[in-house]
């Protein structure tokens, strides 16, 4: 919804444009067509966040993927251990990764059959983001299911890759 | 006064408070109006049962309005050629019916006559109930009224003729737009919520309306096929009658056969005739609880009994036989919602 004091249509634009060139070189949807980025366009959610928001938090059920196309986002991992000495428990936040924009977050929420956010995502400076939910992902495939293939593909590739590093991560720890 | 920490924050309380208020405007206005709040209604089971229609002509490539035209082309000419088809059948029987039922009410008043000149000698409260004039006053009082509301029916029906094809047009067209305005609404923390609440109510509403009608319509069927095999009048009729009585559960099923069992007793040749219009209308009633309900209703809301009558008796007075039908649909829609959101906010929190 546009208000009379926020419509302007020059930001307007130059946000559209920041959208489009984001979703163009993010890895997700790069190999989309137009046609294809502009059937997308009603199934997507651009939202601004404000500093120290949170997009998702963790142990939240999630339905969406994030594409940040300006400003910051840090993931944090909360948890929880308990101190031999005061034999209190203490929470612990541990910073994953600092996202920046190009960068997207929380696709397995696409793939995942009722997906429960690992890691809590928090703004760090204020952002533009975009939102696909997986509603629109199955309806996708339905409605055209060449361009959900590609999705799917892609999201496959990004799944291989983080196992693989997880592979690694086990490897240098048990060595 | 409310003190916003930013612009980001006021324009989300704005939204927000814009949007309860439409809600709530909607609903009053609708609550005043019933003929829009039906033809709505309609108009949100029609763009259901169309949906998947589009849905398929937009996959061959066709744009979404012409996709939509050419869903209404074909229900278009689906009705014209059953109204073709059963003119002489259907509005044939509807008129022959109305023309006969002077006669079938004399048949049930001789039948009256002799039962209480049989009985009256031996059971004396028997005149004193005067069942032939009550008979004659209330019943067929009751009956002419029913006929003679018969054009104000049809008068409402065309006004919805050309109200639920316009409103289930953009429905059709608009949901995506509509269902993206509704979530750019709410607030960022509530985005994901939002997006599941939705699909959930959305899966819900479409099977419950899907699962409801194609119930309705395997159940009409199984009494055309039962009545015809009997050998009874008027069988579009009855089967069509039957079919749009069962939408409102519990009382429709009984409401749907009497039509049936008073032609089969005052009308049948033999006393059999009746026993085999019951035992036709139980088969079916058997039919649909054995086989048709577990497996299209595999996911059927569950409203308690009591609820449904005392539903089914606010609808009757609110809305007359629509509300009846369109009572405990809306009360499913509704549970719905609220157990979605119900849910979804336990977990969220």
């Amino acid at each position: 919804m546009k208000f009379l004091w926020s419509a302007n249509p020059f930001k307007k634009n130059r946000e559209q444009e920041a959208v489009a060139a984001a979703l163009k070189n993010c890895y997700l949807f790069e190999s989309f067509s137009v046609k294809e980025l502009a059937y997308l366009k009603d199934r997507l959610h651009v939202r601004k966040y404000t500093v120290g928001e949170n997009v998702f938090e963790q142990h939240q059920p999630g339905t969406g993927v994030y594409v940040l196309v300006s400003g910051s986002v840090a993931i944090e991992e909360e948890s929880f251990f308990v101190d031999r000495k005061s034999d209190k428990e203490t929470k612990k936040t541990t910073v994953i990764e600092n996202l920046v924009s190009g960068n997207f977050f929380g696709e397995f929420a696409l793939i995942d059959e009722e997906h429960i956010r690992p890691a809590t995502a928090k703004i760090i400076e204020p952002s533009l983001i975009v939102t696909f939910f997986k509603p629109d992902f199955m309806e996708l495939i339905k409605q055209h299911p060449s361009t959900g293939v590609k999705l799917c593909l892609r999201l496959a590739k990004v799944a291989s890759e983080r196992l693989k590093d997880a592979a690694e991560e086990i490897k240098k720890a048990r060595s | 006064m409310v003190v916003f920490k930013n612009k980001t924050d006021r324009e989300v309380f704005f939204r927000f408070s814009f949007l309860v208020a439409l809600v709530v405007i909607c609903i009053v206005v609708l609550l005043h109006v019933p003929m829009i709040m039906a033809a709505v209604l309609i108009s949100i089971v029609a763009s259901y049962l169309l949906y998947p229609l589009m849905n398929t002509f937009e996959r061959w490539g066709l744009p979404r309005s012409l996709g939509i035209l050419l869903a209404y082309l074909l229900l278009a000419g689906i009705v014209f050629l059953l109204y073709q088809q059963s003119y002489n059948g259907l509005i044939g029987q509807v008129e022959n019916f109305q023309s006969e039922f002077p006669n079938i009410a004399s048949h049930a008043l001789e039948k009256i006559k002799l039962w209480e000149g049989n009985y009256a000698g031996r059971y004396v409260f028997l005149e004193d109930l005067r069942l032939v004039q009550r008979f004659e006053s209330y019943g067929i009082g009751l009956a002419q009224k029913v006929f003679s509301s018969i054009p104000t029916f049809l008068s409402s029906l065309i006004a919805f003729i050309i109200l639920v094809p316009f409103f289930t047009f953009f429905l059709l067209r608009d949901a995506i737009k509509v269902k993206k305005w509704l979530l750019d609404m709410l607030p960022n923390r509530y985005l994901e919520a939002g997006s599941a609440l939705i699909y959930n109510i959305n899966r819900q509403v479409e099977g419950f309306i899907q699962a409801r009608l194609l119930e309705a319509g395997v159940l009409g069927l199984c009494v055309y096929i039962g009545l015809i095999l009997i050998g009874l009048k008027y069988v579009l009729f009855l089967s069509l009658f039957a079919a749009v009585f069962n939408l409102v559960p519990y009382l429709g099923p009984i409401i749907g056969a009497i039509p049936g069992v008073a032609v089969a007793y005052f009308y049948g040749d033999t006393g059999t005739a009746m026993w085999l219009t019951i035992f036709v209308y139980a088969l079916a009633q058997l039919i649909d609880v054995v086989f048709i309900i577990p497996i299209v209703f595999s996911k059927r809301i569950n409203i308690h009994p009591m609820t449904v009558i005392i539903l089914i008796f606010i609808g009757s007075s609110l809305m007359g036989i629509l509300g009846m039908i369109l009572a405990v649909p809306l009360y499913g829609i509704l549970k719905a919602i609220f157990q979605a959101i119900s849910t979804r906010i336990v977990v969220v929190q």
